[in-house]
């Protein structure tokens, strides 16, 4: 018996938008609980919903790069259900005409269709703290985006790599943080098998709760595994809702039961229609910030090889990064070595991201830009590098208070050149013998005469056109 | 023998000629408030309203309500001022922000005096239900007669003549309708031509701001005050805002239509002659008035539609009482359990009937033939009403088919007189339409109104007719004076 | 779609159960007493609700939400304003520990 695995994906993308999704309120992390709220946030009665503009584009860009059909109209319903972490008793979000629907994605030459795309708002956080619970609002009303594919992944790598490309397109775009492990990316799985032929759909199993893209794999490899197992047991498979347990790899189920809730969906009354013209939508589009692709095929464009290209499109802020320092015309291929080597290196010890890295990209150009132009040699430009991590000064400024400028006039290299071989007679008499070292020794000594500011180059032709004359 | 009694554009020229000062009205408003024995308030605002006293500053000639004495129903959200919309489910709370409304009226120096009583969270039509009992009507002090609701302390504050004006609010006839029974005139005007922020809501895409006042003119001075776009409200207009008390006598237009399938099933004949009585007038005056037909099925639809729409829309409205963030909490040992044993506790009993009903209603499974329904309905009540102001400026009908009625009155829910005559009021919710009561009669001493609607926007023209008819009868400053 | 009477799709399940699980699910619960009294206005209610359905036509339309055709093209700009202070989002909520509001657990 072959079986397939039948595989939908509900995923949640948390914008960083300024602010709420319905309220002014500001969007900001890791601040201390309850300091984000207005009066929306926590449903004090009177409060009203007023939307935000920049959320609307989001989803508009969103559904842009998904291929999706844009609605010029925007509604809203209430999703009414009470909860703990619903303020309201209910959810503002858009059933009867979600912002983008109809659109697909291709993985690996596959196309995975799209159902649809809406926008809601988030809840406020729960914490469990054994025989009680706290509270805390500042997420409540946080811009969420709701993407639902139709069940066209058969496994757990298509589920996964669908995820990544959505990963990739939200950050980009410049809409989310995209990150599973703090809740900015969420994804739930539904899962079921058939008989492969068959078009009947097994019980479908809901996967809640995984924190990270490669767990989703996992999850969906183990759940597939455990109902073929129970099915060619002959045991049922239950339709239930489950989360994955990293520590043993597998799924267990959860402990609430999921009723089929009815939501009552009406049309929110306190948000008339809004008409999103032919131009507003248009805008939107044309201003997107450059996808991944796009970047990526404009880097082979600039002579980037594949290889390079893609790593600098994995993350988003490393791309711009790059984009920032090639407009100082330094040479892509020293910046991606740089970005790749030294900064990375910097970056994984320091346990930062390149945001956070404090030597800007225009100044990393123009230092580039300086070794390529030999005004200053491969040792000198670290040196320099490494007085630009405590403050970010400009290399142009470095260079001057450092004294670090490459010195390339001849007659003065040639000054030393002849002072040094004068005070050192055995090298030449290593030269004649043959003895390369003798160049490199002299090169040595005119560097550290010169606190290594003689252009290295230079030095060692004008050493060995002297070294023959005598 | 004080000064409440008079009308705002009264009271502003004895404030002006310093005949009387701004604290002086407040210690009569305070002092007629705590002597009331209507419940009309929840909560009186002594200190709050000597705070804004002392800060009033100077006079200011072009204000018409610098430091005019108000009181607003207790649905309106008052910043540091206790807010309980006359439920026990919002006991303690005291809100930390304030309503547009109440806002605007501050800023513009009027000084308010009271929260007043209601029924719970509006809903309801007898003034009644609120949780501190029965609201009456100062026009009879045996205490026999509702003044209606669910306006009910902020139409009898005002006919106690405690205040000049105060603020209501008309989700199906909450203001028009106890004005009629309190001789007042209680004005709602376009949806979205005030701002609801603030309003605790009941039904959203049916509540209105609304006030009383005891004369036209007073009542197209607050329109002027509290109309305009607010951005906290998305829902509200950015229609530009008339001058709405110029012109009062001079109505644009003077074409009126009288619905007869209303008028005919009043049975109370003392208040159709009366009626009839001010249609002559009006024609003597240079009105055209018509009597016009309205397709009776629609028209007895409209109560069934507004009680399905509005305990639908109020369920959810009302999902946020839920004892976690505030007002009323039990306890439980889960949150369930808190938020279940709050909610038992803290609604009254009607409350959770009309819960049930709404919530009955949007279930999926009832949803298409009952919420969705009565929204259809609501369509072809509007069209035709809208179908007949196209034709004319205002439609006209007695307000209530009868005067005040009795507390225990029963009365036959099926028939066509509580169907059409009682409720047809609910038509201006329904269209969002400009409407505004105002007495035109008495029977065995007790004042009733008549009704004028308009097309949205129309304000400036509906009060100009409006004005025209209070000038027919002659019936304005209506109040019982009550206890010194 | 079957064009049911309403009657007959509401007789069927009106009764103190259904009721009552209606107000479960609305997070209350009412007296005996008070469900009777319900199912008693429920029987006028749905008399009232008949003469919707009376309505010729009434099925042709589309439901109305909105008092009139209302659009706009308004949004709100992306610009963040003030918050409360914690003290005032929280001076309202009776049970406060850490800056949280506190509940007995959540039975998930």
């Amino acid at each position: 018996m072959n079986f397939e695995a039948v595989i939908g994906l509900e995923l949640h993308v948390q914008m960083k938008t300024k602010s709420k999704m319905f309220s002014s309120t500001p969007v900001s992390f890791g601040e201390k609980p309850n300091t984000m709220v207005k009066v929306y946030d926590m449903a004090f009665p009177g409060s009203m919903p007023i939307v935000n503009k920049q959320a609307v584009i989001n989803a508009i860009r969103v559904s842009n790069a998904l291929h999706m059909t844009i609605d010029d109209t925007l509604c809203f319903d209430r999703k009414n259900y009470f909860y703990s972490d619903l303020a309201k008793g209910f959810q503002i979000t858009q059933h009867e005409r979600p912002i983008g629907s109809n659109g697909y994605l291709d993985i690996d030459n596959k196309r995975i269709r799209l159902e649809r795309l809406h926008i809601e708002e988030d809840t406020c956080k729960q914490i469990h703290l054994g025989d009680y619970s706290l509270l805390d609002y500042n997420r409540s009303g946080i811009p969420l985006l709701e993407i639902v594919t139709l069940p066209d992944m058969r496994n757990g790598k298509e589920a996964m790599k669908l995820v990544e490309k959505i990963r990739s397109i939200v950050t980009f775009l410049d809409v989310s943080d995209g990150k599973m492990e703090e809740g900015s990316l969420r994804c739930d799985v539904n899962i079921s098998i058939r008989e492969v032929g068959s078009d009947r759909l097994g019980p479908k199993v809901e996967i809640k709760n995984l924190n990270s893209i490669s767990n989703v794999q996992k999850a969906i490899d183990y759940e597939i595994e455990r109902q073929k197992q129970l099915f060619l047991e002959g045991k049922n498979i239950v339709q239930d809702t489950r989360r994955f347990d990293e520590k043993n790899k597998k799924t267990v189920a959860m402990r609430f039961k999921t009723d089929s809730i009815d939501y009552k969906y009406f049309r929110e009354p306190n948000i008339p229609p809004i008409k999103l013209s032919k131009e507003f939508i248009q805008n939107a589009i044309e201003t997107s910030p450059e996808l991944a692709e796009a970047k990526y095929e404009r880097y082979l464009a600039m002579g980037l090889s594949k290889y390079d290209a893609s790593l600098l499109v994995q993350d988003k802020d490393v791309s711009n990064y790059f984009d920032e320092a090639i407009e100082t015309k330094a040479s892509n291929k020293l910046l991606v070595n740089w970005i790749f080597g030294d900064i990375h290196a910097i970056l994984n010890k320091e346990n930062i991201s390149i945001k956070q890295f404090i030597v800007s990209p225009k100044h990393l150009g123009e230092l580039v830009l300086m070794i390529e132009n030999g005004i200053v040699s491969n040792k000198q430009g670290r040196e320099i590098f490494m007085e630009m991590l405590k403050n970010n000064d400009s290399p142009k400024e470095l260079i001057k208070s450092m004294g670090r400028e490459m010195i390339s006039d001849e007659n003065v290299i040639k000054e030393m050149v002849i002072e040094t071989i004068n005070n050192n007679p055995q090298s030449v008499i290593d030269y004649k013998k043959g003895k390369d070292r003798a160049v490199a020794y002299l090169v040595g000594q005119i560097m550290k005469k010169s606190q290594g500011r003689a252009n290295p180059s230079l030095t060692n032709k004008l050493i060995q056109e002297e070294l023959r004359r005598r | 023998m004080g000064y409440l009694h008079l009308s705002i554009t009264e009271l502003h020229n004895l404030l002006k000629e310093g005949t009387v000062t701004p604290k002086q009205l407040v210690d009569e408003a305070i002092a007629k408030a705590k002597a009331d024995n209507n419940n009309c308030f929840e909560y009186i605002m002594e200190k709050e309203a000597y705070e804004f006293v002392d800060k009033l500053g100077d006079f200011d000639d072009s204000n018409p309500l610098w430091g005019i004495p108000f009181a607003i129903k207790d649905n309106y959200s008052t910043k540091d001022v206790p807010t309980c919309a006359s439920s026990n489910i919002l006991e303690g709370y005291v809100p930390v922000f304030s309503s547009t409304v109440y806002q605007r009226l501050i800023d513009r120096k009027a000084i308010p005096i009271g929260k007043t009583t209601l029924d719970e969270l509006a809903m309801g039509g007898t003034g009644t239900s609120g949780h501190k009992g029965k609201t009456y009507n100062p026009w009879d002090e045996t205490h026999k007669h509702q003044i209606g609701g669910s306006s009910c302390g902020s139409a009898s504050c005002v006919a106690a003549s405690i205040v000049p004006f105060s603020i209501g609010s008309d989700t199906g006839d909450s203001v028009r309708k106890p004005a009629s029974y309190g001789g007042l005139v209680g004005m709602k005007p376009t949806w979205g031509r005030i701002s609801r922020y603030g309003l605790l809501p009941f039904a959203a895409s049916l509540d209105h701001v609304g006030f009383f006042t005891r004369n036209v003119e007073d009542s197209a001075i607050l329109l002027d005050v509290l109309a305009g776009r607010d951005g906290k409200d998305f829902s509200s207009s950015f229609e530009p805002v008339d001058k709405y008390e110029e012109d009062l006598l001079k109505p644009r237009g003077k074409r009126i239509a009288v619905i007869k399938e209303i008028f005919d099933s009043i049975t109370n004949e003392e208040i159709k002659k009366t009626f009839i009585n001010t249609l002559n007038s009006l024609k003597n005056a240079g009105f055209t008035v018509d009597f016009v037909n309205f397709d009776v099925k629609l028209l007895r639809a409209v109560y069934p539609s507004y009680i399905v729409i509005s305990c639908a829309e109020a369920t959810s409205n009302n999902a946020n009482l839920d004892g976690i963030k505030f007002g009323l909490r039990e306890s439980g040992e889960t949150y369930q359990d808190v938020t279940k044993n709050t909610r038992t506790k803290g609604f009254s009993e009607l409350i959770k009937r009309r819960f049930v009903i709404g919530s009955f209603s949007l279930l999926r499974e009832n949803q298409d033939v009952l919420f969705r329904r009565a929204q259809k309905a609501r369509r072809l009540i509007v069209e035709e009403t809208n179908r007949i102001l196209k034709d004319y400026d205002a439609i006209y009908c007695p307000a209530s088919p009868t005067t005040a009625p009795l507390f225990e009155k029963h009365a036959d829910k099926l028939s066509n007189e509580y169907l059409i005559a009682d409720n047809w009021l609910t038509i201006a919710n329904f269209g969002g339409l400009p409407s505004i009561t105002l007495p035109i009669g008495f029977s065995d001493g007790l004042p009733f109104g008549g009704n004028l609607t308009s097309s949205p926007f129309k304000e400036k023209d509906l009060f100009a007719i409006a004005s025209c008819l209070e000038d027919i009868t002659g019936l304005k400053n209506l109040s019982k004076k009550g206890e010194e | 779609m079957i064009k049911l009477h309403i009657e007959e799709l509401l007789v069927k399940p009106v009764n103190k159960e259904v009721l009552k699980e209606a107000a479960n699910k609305l997070m209350f619960d009412m007296s005996d007493k008070e469900y009777e009294t319900l199912i008693e206005e429920f029987e006028i209610i749905t008399k009232q609700m008949e003469l919707i359905g009376e309505i010729p036509g009434v099925d042709d339309v589309e439901p109305m939400t909105f008092p009139f055709e209302v659009t706009n093209d308004y949004l709100r700009e992306d610009k963040p304003t003030e918050p409360l202070t914690r003290e005032e989002a929280l001076q309202n909520a009776s049970d406060v520990v850490d800056g949280q509001i506190r509940l007995p657990k959540v039975v998930r």
